[in-house]
């Protein structure tokens, strides 16, 4: 009963370097200018001979696995049982060896330059192992009762002996009202009604990587220059947490799914509670930065999840042919931290807490508009003080034209002012990027040949903190965009959108604040089809079947919050490139 | 994938057998109480036991310590020299300019320095290293060589005695770690700072604990390693910046003394001299040759030279970072070079020497230029000055690497007072600590290996006469220490018969000028308070020298440049945001 394939791969890789021209002054000559003749030796960019690498990869996965399955019927009561025993061990090597220095153009190993540092061989090795067994029990009885029993129980190579197994069972009962002989025969309008609900636990995996629970020492190869050569080094990067586990998620679910009127309305809504205890969280909040090194992760959270998921479908047919289905989607889902190891800073501050506020909630200070003229003691700007009253910025000195946030709180977070704009004075200023809300209508209208497929998605409650390239000018030497360049402070432009530009983006104006911040919330037609089909009168005989339509993807899209032109499913670093307007024209013929 | 399947089975007995087989493999695979089957050995790392059982491992953890030095000839075209009036290269994004002589520093815009030298996280992590390495060497010393056990021991001491001395002279005082903190054990993590005599207390303690047991030399393979020596300068170093005014407010002299002793006490190893070798043609045609249209050239490079791989570790050097190709040089040409040179772009111009500096720069009759009889001509700046200036300044009219450099206006490398490109916004490019020999594009290739130095023996003697002058005024050692320094650089001595603040005046130039280049001004300029008051340095305008006309008759213009905007509460770094957020033991130095 095991099964054990060997995946290797092998690659050769020759590299030729490619020759370019240079130009430079011949011997004596120290200007450019006409009359000089230059010389164009050749050059090579790196080495100037080739370099060929033979790479070697083993994958042996082996895997065992035993299943029982169990089917039986007692009366009206149906019976289903499965038992999976699974245990998978996978282990890998790779290796390389690489001559450079080819005098020869031959790709051979052998061939290669002769010096000592002209051969170069490497290699790495690794595995896993994962034990896991899974049962599942489902009872029916006589289509109207189901409960189901499942669970699995998990060990795993990544958590420390001792802390391998985790055991996740999950249970669920429904019940088809509609085959209970009072609706049956007292409301024919009900096609299909159950409900239904489920509770049960997953497992996860740490993010952080595999052997968290070892205190890692790596390897440097090359450390320190000592006795006149590199040395090898060895370091801590890691201090283990040897208690890790198994991060738990569990999640509760209530439906009721139905159908009415023969189809004329479908509706099915689901409300869930997901609550993931063993949270795997970094400490490095709560860590101090004297410690030295980086801890692993501990399963210290714990994270809430909840909303519902509705889906409701209609369709109507006129008595003059038209005919009209639709079916429409919504969600919203909230998360909320419940546990987080977090620091002083921001969990004493009421406007900055982390804990019991959405994940990813985003936090900045408010702007509350640009500095002018009137904010500093000298109206000629010789000194930048600014006057008395007006907050002091933690970011650097500044001028009009630069970004100017609320002082609302002090480092006693009595949420009064205290003549600084700094840190405490950060507070919620949007929601998480992930949308809470996501839902979609999809109308699709018929009438004699015509036909109309549309789909409308959006979403609702999100925001987009800008930042980097996209928002501010001469980033990292980078350029600016044309929303700033249209639209930038200037003593004649004082209500711009962007702040005065600068030739590199100052701490002041790069904070996270309202300034940047977005809400982009969006409506999208993300498709649409008209189509119509011939007649089969029209056609005779040449044809079976003939249609022609026009189709469209991306084709309008509404962000009413946001000017900047960001794909708003596509936000990424803001770089990304949009989502492409895709229209087609077609034509579908059967013979 | 290959599985039985035992759907509909129940009454087929004959396959009874394969279903025995598959409960047998469930139950022996279940059967196994202890997880320890599952162990996969982590091939990439190595544990804290299997790198401290065996000295042979030990010692790469202590290699790796060394590694951790501040890497300050690959810190990009940022150095320490471009926070203080050393270095007027104005490119906007450079922290100096835009941060530190911006009179930008705060807790939330803090700054970890060039190559992150001077970060608070990055030097306790270091740190860190260290401790833990003296508690695991110490519980596994059993398996040590006791020789080796010893020697180790002193220089991880040394060495952390060295980062918490970068600390000291940036924030002030700072917690005082010595052991691995572990949050496992229930033991407390957060520590409060130290005060500044306790922190200075903790490193003379820890120098004075090695420096009988580390080498006064170290040879063959171990070269780079901590001396007694480099030990002892770290702690006279420590001990003059609490000398100095910045810290000792009531100026007791009893500080100064003790600096003064140390440094002494390095001084009667007798194992450093100046270094005084010339490696190349100091005049006529060739690369290595300083010559000039418009000043006087030169007739000694071993001020120079020290600088060179070829003469790492010579007679001067106390302490430094070493670099070894292929893969540990640096790009300092590349990244610090002149411009243009040869007709084409070769460098970045990370150094823009201003006119403050080059004016410090003594005649080559020893006198300052301020000195009515120094014989100083300002529309001649560059003749008859000293050979310090011609072997540490590339100005309009000498030559780098053959190629003739002119910063006039016109000229191949034109002041770019707009700073619209990488060329001098001064005028001026540095000349030492390159190596005239490396290209710019080439130096891109990492293959410059010479060392960044921390401590050479010039500071040791510029030191003492800076403590011994404030201790006891100006005696004959004061005149000697000066006297080798200048000496080398074909000074005549100092005039005798000096008052104390002469004295004081005289070296405060003498190591402005002798550092150049070094990252040594940073720690000056705060230590003695003239970063805003006095000579108020990082208040002023930066200077550079704009030259109109042609050969012959040249104009020499001194024009201010970047206007430096500096608060004198800056003298000590900010704790970062993030750093006092974690820690509610930590207080803010005052100001921010």
């Amino acid at each position: 009963m095991g099964f054990s394939p060997v995946q290797n791969t092998f690659s050769r890789k020759y590299d030729k370097p490619i020759a370019f021209a240079t130009v430079q002054l011949p011997a004596g000559v120290t200007q450019y200018g006409p009359g000089v003749n230059y010389l164009y030796p050749i050059s090579f960019q790196g080495q100037a001979k080739p370099l060929f690498r033979e790479t070697s990869n083993e994958n042996f996965m082996t895997t065992y696995q035993g299943i029982l399955n169990y089917t039986g019927s007692v009366g009206k009561s149906e019976f289903t049982g499965l038992l999976v025993t699974e245990y998978r061990k996978v282990r890998w090597q790779s290796f390389y060896a690489e001559r450079v220095n080819y005098d020869l153009s031959f790709d051979e190993l052998d061939f290669g330059g002769t010096a000592p540092a002209d051969s170069r061989v490497g290699g790495s090795s690794g595995g896993q192992k994962q034990l896991g067994y899974v049962y599942r029990l489902n009872y029916g009885y006589a289509g109207k009762y189901f409960a189901e029993a499942a669970g699995r129980y998990d060990g795993s190579y990544v958590f420390a002996p001792g802390h391998r197994f985790g055991f996740f069972p999950s249970f669920s009962v429904a019940w088809r009202l509609s085959e209970e002989s009072f609706i049956k025969n007292n409301f024919s309008w009900i096609d299909n009604l159950k409900l239904r609900a489920s509770y049960g636990q997953v497992g996860n995996y740490p993010s952080g990587g595999q052997y968290q629970y070892l205190s890692q020492f790596g390897v440097n190869a090359n450390s320190s220059v000592i006795g006149g050569s590199t040395t090898q080094g060895v370091a801590e990067n890691l201090q283990g947490n040897p208690a890790i586990t198994w991060e738990r998620a569990k999640k509760t679910d209530v439906a009721v799914e139905g159908s009415f009127w023969n189809g004329a309305l479908g509706i099915e809504v689901d409300y869930f509670y997901e609550k993931r205890s063993n949270f795997l969280v970094n400490q490095s909040g709560v860590i101090p930065s004297e410690y030295g090194v980086t801890i692993g992760q501990v399963n210290g959270g714990i994270l809430s999840n909840s909303g519902i998921d509705l889906t409701l479908s209609s369709y109507k047919q006129f008595e003059n042919g038209l005919r009209l289905d639709v079916r429409g989607t919504l969600t919203f889902a909230k998360s909320k931290v419940i546990q987080k190891f977090e620091n002083a800073a921001t969990y004493n501050n009421p406007n900055r807490r982390e804990t019991g506020r959405p994940l990813g909630e985003q936090f900045g200070l408010v702007s509350t508009g640009y500095y002018t003229l009137d904010d500093f003691v000298d109206p000629t700007l010789k000194s930048l003080a600014l006057k008395p009253g007006v907050p002091v910025p933690n970011y650097g000195a500044v001028k009009p034209g630069d970004i100017k946030y609320a002082d609302i709180n002090s480092a006693s977070f009595d949420g009064k002012p205290d003549g600084k704009v700094d840190a405490n004075d950060r507070t919620d200023i949007g929601n998480p990027e992930i949308p809470q809300i996501i839902y979609s209508l999809g109308p699709h209208l018929t009438y004699k040949n015509f036909d109309l497929d549309l789909l409308f998605q959006g979403t609702g409650r999100s925001s987009l903190q800008l930042s980097g390239f996209y928002a501010f000018p001469f980033n990292e030497s980078g350029s600016a965009t044309e929303a700033v360049y249209l639209d930038h402070w200037t003593p004649t432009n004082p209500n711009a959108t962007y702040p005065r530009v600068q030739a590199t983006p100052s701490s002041n104006n790069t904070q996270f604040s309202t300034h940047w911040m977005r809400n982009n919330a969006y409506i999208r037609l993300k498709s649409a089809e008209l189509g119509y089909t011939f007649s089969k009168k029209l056609l005779g005989k040449a044809f079976s079947s003939l249609r022609i339509y026009s189709a469209g993807q991306n084709l309008f899209l509404w962000t009413p919050w946001m000017k900047e032109k960001i794909d708003p499913e596509n936000a990424g670093n803001f770089q990304n490139y949009f989502q492409q307007k895709v229209i087609t024209f077609g034509l579908n013929a059967t013979f | 994938m290959q599985h039985f399947n035992f759907k509909n089975m129940k009454f087929k007995y004959k396959n009874i057998g394969k279903i025995f087989l598959a409960c047998m493999l469930i139950i022996s695979i279940g059967s196994c109480k202890k997880d320890g089957f599952l162990d996969v050995p982590s091939a990439g790392t190595l544990t804290s036991k299997s790198t401290f059982e065996t000295q042979a491992n030990a010692n790469l953890f202590v290699n790796d310590i060394y590694d951790r030095l501040p890497d300050g000839n690959n810190a990009t075209d940022q150095t320490l020299e471009g926070w203080t009036d050393n270095n007027n290269c104005t490119a906007t994004g450079h922290t100096g300019q835009a941060v530190i002589r911006n009179n930008g520093l705060s807790a939330g815009n803090s700054t970890d320095g060039p190559s992150g030298q001077l970060g608070w996280v990055r030097n306790f992590e270091q740190i860190r290293r260290c401790n833990v390495f003296l508690k695991e060497a110490e519980a596994n010393k059993s398996a040590y060589d006791a020789a080796w056990y010893e020697q180790r021991v002193a220089e991880v001491r040394a060495l952390r005695a060295f980062f918490y001395s970068i600390l000291f002279r940036n924030y002030g005082g700072v917690p005082i770690i010595k052991v691995p903190l572990s949050n496992l054990d229930g033991s407390d993590i957060l520590y409060a700072r130290s005060t500044i005599d306790e922190t200075v207390a903790f490193i003379e303690t820890e120098c004075d604990a090695v420096v009988g047991v580390l080498p006064a030399t170290q040879t063959g393979a171990n070269v780079g390693r901590m001396t007694k020596g480099a030990a002892l300068m770290i702690k006279g170093d420590v001990q003059l910046f609490a000398a100095s005014p910045l810290v000792n407010k009531a100026n007791d002299a009893a500080k100064w003394s003790k600096a003064a002793a140390t440094l002494k006490s390095v001084m009667d190893l007798n194992v450093y001299s100046l270094f005084k070798t010339s490696n190349g043609p100091a005049t006529g045609p060739g690369p290595l040759a300083i010559n000039s249209t418009t000043g006087s050239g030169t007739t000694s490079s071993a001020y120079r030279d020290q600088f060179l791989a070829i003469n790492n570790w010579n007679s001067e050097t106390i302490l430094a970072r070493s670099y070894a190709l292929p893969s540990k040089g640096h790009r300092r040409e590349g990244f610090m070079g002149p411009v243009v040179v040869n007709g084409g772009t070769q460098a970045w111009g990370g150094f823009s020497p201003t006119q403050g500096l080059v004016d410090d720069y003594d005649m080559d009759n020893g006198l300052p230029i301020t000195d009515p009889a120094s014989g100083y001509d300002p529309q001649h700046p560059y003749l008859h000055r000293s050979s310090r200036f011609e072997q540490s300044i590339i100005y309009d009219g000498s030559y780098w690497q053959g190629y003739l450099i002119t910063t006039r206006v016109g000229g191949n490398n034109a002041i770019d007072q707009g700073s619209a490109g990488d060329i001098s916004n001064t005028g001026y490019y540095a000349r030492k600590t390159l190596d005239e020999s490396i290209k710019g594009q080439a130096s891109f290739g990492a293959i410059n290996t010479s060392n960044y130095i921390f401590y050479r023996y010039a500071e040791t003697l510029l030191s003492y006469a800076e403590a011994q002058n404030e201790a006891v005024g100006p005696d004959a050692s004061v005149y000697e220490a000066m006297r080798l320094v200048r000496a080398r650089v074909l000074l005549p001595a100092l005039t005798p018969g000096m008052s104390q603040a002469a004295m004081r005046a005289t070296i405060r130039r003498e190591r402005h000028v002798e550092f150049a280049f070094e990252d040594r001004r940073w720690y000056d300029i705060r230590r003695w308070e003239i970063t805003t008051k006095g000579d108020a340095v990082l208040t002023k305008p930066m200077v550079g020298m704009k030259i109109t006309g042609t050969d012959g008759s040249l104009v020499y213009t001194p024009v201010a440049g970047f206007q430096n905007k500096y608060s004198d509460y800056m003298n000590w770094l900010p704790i970062p945001t993030d750093v006092l957020n974690k820690n509610s033991k930590l207080v803010q130095n005052p100001g921010y």
